[in-house]
């Protein structure tokens, strides 16, 4: 069975994992396509809700990509109060083009996407100047410095949910229209607990976490799950299929400390490894289905 | 022969039918005449009421006016996000309050005078509060969301009563529905956005002018004792009723009636109450002498030319300068599968009025 992976920097355990071990469980053979590299960019743009209204239809890749842009647009709470002139971000023309000419000549039996996934840490990762708590009964005791702002769950639920049609949904619903194979979303590693190695390897937080500090890391973890389930919802939606992650990859909903990275966000390739079994698994599983 | 003099003999063109569209275009028709303070741009605008009141807010803002908003989401939340929780739609988070009633009763809510036995419905996934149905797509998820979101929309409430410079407030319907055993009045219909109509608790009631003048001049008494020099500057909706409730009318002269006792309703308060001014953005846009261009296609949305129009009068005659309207509307679109949705737009850019939830809920 072949299978794809497409996305940005979370591929990046995938292709190292398929680096060091050449022999893989099973019959599936993988191929991971990264779209973070220059030949593809710039992978979006953005552009005015008129403009995408006005060029709709499924003549060419700029009206079909327009017709899903119109149909999010209809669709999303978070959009209902948009004008003409408001912005949204989709697939560049070229993008479109170039993600369709891939999928044809690699040919797979499933891809699995994974795109982008790195968003909703900037509200997550470091403290903001003017500090903001989610009120959640699911995590009602998350330290809270003073002059804190309490913004609704239902609120950041609808913005991680525009946040993740603006990234992660917005790759999978362009694949999934260009191929009659299953289309499958793969969410992002959980959040580092960590604060030790967060603050040893900050990468492009550097800076802030020593200006203002770490969240604490239960709300690095909420925020996680809001975005994952952003994610879920969209797909559940749309009737597609999202892939679970196996429970090894996770300890209180934290990502497994045996598969954290050297930096603040990703994981390794071990990680990597134990996914891509997972994912033969799975696949094997939903094909056998269809 | 010297024409005789009359007490018209004086009188300045705006007060002569035939002078005030002889060869004026459309879109300068000007039954202003003089307004009633000028607004600075340190002056905080704070905007309450039905569906139109929404235009003047979305203008205000967008020429660099103060507007007052007091119930703010943090920065991180994307402002279309945060519109469509209902942040910045008016100054606090209350929704569409289409009558005086309401208006004087959410005062009395926030500072703890008047707490209706009918406060919050359960429904499917979560809690509606009855008096802003609409105020966010889906339901609050707790009862502790709901009460926390309530205590900050009171404190916002009270902040704005306490320390806004102008309140413009537009009068939108007469037609409402409250609560028989305490009287609270809901901005819409138990049952069509949250709750269940029960005729043993709720009522029909359409206000006369002299509760709409009794009520608003409470709720500007209350607002005075906290907030002594603040500003009033009302208008009339000029959005006809999506529905009437009384059988023996059509909506048509429903709409007449309600409009009229508005008006007079109005008239009256600029004459009882103090610094209280009238702004006729009711008449640029139902005056016949545009020939309904203003209303869209379906004849009661309106158009952002008439917006446009209202907001150059406001602009002259409120501010130092005319200005031009900055909103334009959106690009007409072609395609005929995104067509509902851009007409939405085209017509009402982002205005949110519940009354359609009474059409969508038969």
């Amino acid at each position: 069975m072949k299978i794809l992976i497409i996305g940005h920097s979370h591929t990046g355990c995938f292709a190292a994992a398929l680096k060091e071990h050449q022999n893989l469980p099973g019959t599936a053979s993988f191929k991971v396509l990264a779209l973070n590299v220059e030949r593809f960019k710039p992978n979006t743009e953005r552009v005015t809700v008129s403009e995408v209204l006005s060029k709709t239809g499924d003549k060419s890749p700029l009206q079909r990509r327009n017709s899903r842009a119109a149909e999010r647009i209809k669709a999303a709470d978070s959009y209902a109060s948009m004008t003409g002139d408001s912005l949204i971000r989709v697939l560049t023309p070229k993008m479109e083009i170039r993600l369709a000419n891939q999928i044809a000549r690699h040919r797979p039996d499933v891809i699995y996407t994974i795109p982008k996934g790195n968003e909703y840490a900037r509200f997550s990762m470091v403290e903001y100047p003017d500090p903001f708590r989610v009120s959640d009964l699911d995590n009602p005791d998350i330290p809270a410095p003073e002059n804190t702002s309490l913004i609704p769950a239902s609120v950041m639920r609808a913005q991680m949910r525009q946040l993740a049609e603006e990234s992660g949904l917005l790759y999978w619903r362009a694949i999934r229209e260009m191929t009659d194979v299953p289309v499958v979303m793969l969410p992002p590693p959980p959040a580092i607990r960590d604060e030790s190695h967060l603050r040893a390897h900050p990468g492009a937080f550097k800076e802030n976490v020593e200006k203002f500090g770490l969240t604490p890391p239960q709300m690095r973890r909420q925020f996680y799950d809001y975005y994952a389930d952003a994610l879920r919802a969209g797909v559940a939606e749309a009737g597609g299929q999202f892939a679970e992650l196996p429970k090894e990859v996770k300890q209180d909903g934290f990502l497994t400390p045996e598969f954290i990275r050297s930096d603040p966000i990703h994981a390794n390739p071990a990680y990597g490894s134990l996914m891509l079994g997972h994912l033969a698994q799975f696949a094997a599983a939903i094909t056998e289905q269809t | 022969m010297a024409k005789p003099h009359t007490p018209y003999s004086s009188l300045g063109n705006h007060c002569f039918w035939s002078r005030t569209h002889r060869n004026v275009p459309m879109q300068d028709v000007d039954p202003v005449v003089k307004g009633g303070f000028t607004l600075t741009p340190d002056m905080k605008i704070a905007t309450a009421g039905s569906c139109f009141a929404q235009h003047i807010a979305r203008h205000l803002q967008g020429q660099g006016y103060n507007y007052h908003v007091t119930e703010k989401l943090h920065s991180v939340i994307d402002p279309a996000v945060a519109r469509a929780f209902g942040y910045g739609v008016f100054s606090a988070r209350y929704g569409n309050l289409y009558t005086a009633r309401q208006l004087l009763q959410l005062a009395q809510r926030a500072y703890g005078t008047f707490t209706p036995k009918e406060s919050i419905w359960e429904v499917e996934g979560g809690y509606v509060d009855p008096f802003r149905p609409n105020i966010q797509p889906t339901p609050f998820a707790t009862r502790q969301e709901f009460d926390e979101a309530q205590q900050i929309h009171f404190a916002a409430v009270r902040e704005m009563i306490e320390t806004a410079d102008v309140f413009v407030f537009t009068f939108g319907l007469t037609e409402s529905w409250v609560s028989k055993e305490d009287g609270a009045v809901f901005p819409l219909c138990p049952g069509v956005a949250g709750g269940e109509f029960d005729d043993n608790k709720h009522a029909f009631h359409n206000f006369s002018v002299e509760e709409i003048v009794s009520d608003f001049e409470a709720f500007a008494a209350l607002m005075r004792e906290r907030n002594p020099n603040v500003k009033f500057l009302m208008t009339v909706s000029p959005v006809p009723l999506i529905a009437t409730a009384r059988e023996d009318q059509s909506v048509i002269t429903a709409t007449s009636y309600s409009k009229a006792v508005l008006r007079v309703a109005v008239e009256q308060l600029t004459n009882v109450l103090t610094d209280a001014f009238y702004f006729p953005s009711y008449e640029v846009i139902t005056g016949n002498y545009n020939r309904g261009a203003y209303y869209g296609p379906d004849l009661r949305e309106v158009e952002m030319a008439g917006v446009d129009h209202v907001m150059k009068l406001f602009m002259k005659h409120y501010t130092d300068g005319v200005e031009e309207p900055a909103a334009k509307p959106a690009a007409k679109p072609k395609a005929e599968d995104t067509d509902s949705f851009a007409k939405k737009m085209q017509a009402s850019l982002d205005v949110i009025c519940d009354e359609e939830m009474i059409e969508k809920s038969l």
